[in-house]
């Protein structure tokens, strides 16, 4: 596995909570 | 509590050998099922009937929760590269193929391990913390038979309730179960995990509705009760009885 290929696949992982409170955030305004 | 949520779901999307809309499917009758629909009918159980939530808080609560993993499921399946089939398809396996009688043994003896748990755990964890019985307004009979007579007596419902929400618990596990990669183990980690954190990362933070000491209770009982109840589901549901 790439350097390149880690680094990508930490990003998506660190990214997952962020996203989820993003919709967190959203659904709870909405609803 | 996004972090622990979105970590357990991201390992669900991860580790399934389906993509696209069939993982997105799973994945939201997994996340829709125990953090909206199975900790919400427990919720119209206990916490409405005895007036410690407001009925009206609860559709607000259901839609949001829907909307939350509608919104999440698809992104997090995008993120994690799982929208495209991949390039070489994962072998299949016959996982789950049982005849109807198997089914039916299998999800009633899952549904009786779940009231053994839920009532066990319910007492020696819950139960005998003062605050618990304080906020619910009942006493500690002193042993887990005389807390069944009282259960017997006043609420002879909740058992078979259970029952129901052993099945139900069950149910949406099953397209997960069906689709996960790697050893019977590895998605039994995943479902005792997704039962554990789903329904109780909220009792993490402190909430309006229930005290401190009564939601720490209920982290500690639920989330380790929970996580058992998914390892028996896998279990029991992965196990091959030998046919002659």
């Amino acid at each position: 596995m790439s350097i390149r290929a880690i680094v990508s696949a930490l990003a998506r992982w660190i990214a997952l909570p962020i996203v989820y409170l993003l919709c967190f955030v959203l659904s709870s305004g909405v609803a | 509590m996004a972090v622990l949520n979105s970590l357990v779901l991201g390992f669900l999307i991860a580790r399934s050998r389906a993509w696209g809309w069939r993982l997105v499917g799973a994945v939201l009758v997994m996340f829709i099922g125990v953090y909206t629909v199975l900790t919400h009918i427990e919720s119209i159980a206990f916490l409405t009937e005895s007036a410690l939530l407001p009925s009206e808080m609860l559709p607000p609560l259901v839609l949001s929760g829907v909307l939350l993993a509608v919104l999440f499921v698809p992104a997090a399946v995008w993120l994690l590269g799982k929208w495209r089939a991949p390039a070489a398809a994962p072998a299949g396996d016959d996982r789950l193929q049982m005849p109807p009688g198997e089914w039916v043994w299998k999800l009633a003896l899952i549904a009786v391990a779940y009231v053994v748990l839920y009532f066990t755990f319910g007492y020696y964890v819950a139960w005998r913390v003062p605050a618990v019985q304080a906020y619910y307004g009942g006493t500690d009979p002193g042993s887990f038979a005389g807390q069944m007579a009282n259960v017997f007596r006043d609420t002879a419902w909740l058992p078979f309730f259970q029952l129901l929400r052993g099945v139900l618990w069950t149910l949406v596990a099953l397209p997960v179960i069906r689709w996960m990669k790697g050893r019977p183990w590895e998605t039994a980690m995943a479902v005792g995990l997704s039962y554990a954190v789903l329904m109780n990362a909220v009792h993490l933070f402190p909430n309006p509705f229930m005290p401190r000491a009564v939601s720490m209770a209920h982290l500690i009982e639920t989330a380790s009760s929970n996580f058992l109840f998914g390892l028996v589901v896998v279990a029991v549901l992965l196990w091959r009885p030998r046919r002659s």
